[in-house]
């Protein structure tokens, strides 16, 4: 009998600030990148919550060197240490922790589909382009449709990237969006374990979770 | 409904009386004034009766669960705060409580200094909306 291998999964939030960062990092497709919200450090809540998932994970005693780290908004581009190492040093809690896993051996793997962060990317961009609150509000419900048909598809690509990149031997860490439905594919596949320290949803805004 | 009074007033929803008392205490060191329920049924009729700023919430209880208790109150209540505590933390609960506009979902076993930053976020968010 195949033995089923575990996978660590765990769920995130994004902050307004790691939107802007990752779409201004992103190949442009005729349209400007988001506005990075404010200028500084993301707020504390988040910077808590990416500490107590470092804590989390340190627990767990994975074998660093035999880790692959799949993560919610990477393309696969063949760049993606150096792109993980840019939104490091632009302040990103989540890729700061990348960071330092791969300091300690494990493995950045592209993950994402580029064609449809594009298309996510740009959706959320005219949502937020609109002018006024009242505008934002009225789009927003065509925005979590569009999103959510976008984000069945980048489900369906990452499980395969999972699958398919996946060494012999290898844990796979994943963190993924809380909106993400990946999780009910992989449940089919891998022993999935949940790393879930707090997730502070009024601090960071629903809009990029939704 | 009234405005929140300058003492935080939290309601507490958890079947283990154990965790409830703990958290009341710590709570009530720190000046809030507490109120508990054993069940969700419970909890709805005190969240009607006694208006807090913010609910503490356990998802697993014997008969109504967290989320139903949650989808309830959420009927006659969208301002209260409510943040989550669970031992059993899922991608399904994490997605019902964030349509359920929860402040903040936190993952037993947790600091009590974790949960007085996590009261006060909340609390500080209750705050705001009704100066909005």
């Amino acid at each position: 009998m195949k033995e089923i291998s575990r996978l660590i999964y765990v769920p995130i939030l994004h902050a307004q600030d790691d939107a802007g960062r990752t779409a201004a990092l992103l190949p442009k497709a005729g349209t400007a990148p988001l506005r990075v919200g404010r200028s500084g450090a993301a707020p504390s809540p988040v910077d808590d919550m990416w500490k107590g998932i470092a804590a989390k994970l340190g627990e767990l005693n994975l074998p660093w060197r035999q880790t692959r780290i799949f993560q919610d908004g990477t393309p696969v581009c063949g760049n993606e240490s150096a792109l993980a190492a840019r939104l490091a040093e632009s302040g990103c809690p989540n890729f700061s922790l990348l960071l330092e896993l791969m300091q300690e051996g494990a493995t950045l793997e592209g993950t994402e589909d580029l064609d449809l962060l594009i298309q996510e990317y740009d959706l959320l961009n005219k949502l937020l382009m609109k002018g006024t609150a009242a505008q934002r509000q009225a789009g927003q419900a065509q925005y979590q449709e569009a999103s959510k048909a976008l984000l069945t598809l980048r489900d369906q690509f990452i499980f395969n990237r999972i699958t398919r990149t996946l060494q012999e031997g290898e844990v796979p860490l994943v963190f993924m969006g809380v909106m993400h439905r990946l999780d009910k594919l992989l449940e089919k596949a891998f022993l999935v374990s949940y790393v879930i320290y707090r997730l502070p949803f009024r601090s960071v805004g629903t809009i990029y979770n939704a | 409904m009234t405005t929140p009074a300058a003492k935080p007033t939290i309601l507490i929803i958890d079947d283990e009386p154990d965790l409830r008392e703990l958290i009341r205490d710590v709570l009530a060191d720190q000046g809030c004034r507490v109120f508990c329920a054993a069940n969700g049924p419970d909890g709805i009729v005190l969240n009607e009766q006694e208006n807090p700023d913010v609910i503490i919430l356990d998802l697993r209880m014997p008969g109504m669960d967290g989320i139903t208790t949650l989808r309830n109150i959420r009927r006659s209540d969208d301002r209260v705060q409510v943040v989550i505590l669970t031992g059993f933390a899922s991608p399904d609960t994490i997605r019902d409580a964030a349509e359920l506009q929860v402040s903040e979902y936190l993952s037993k076993p947790f600091a009590n200094s974790d949960l007085v930053s996590v009261i006060t976020t909340a609390y500080e968010s209750s705050l705001a909306e009704w100066q909005e």
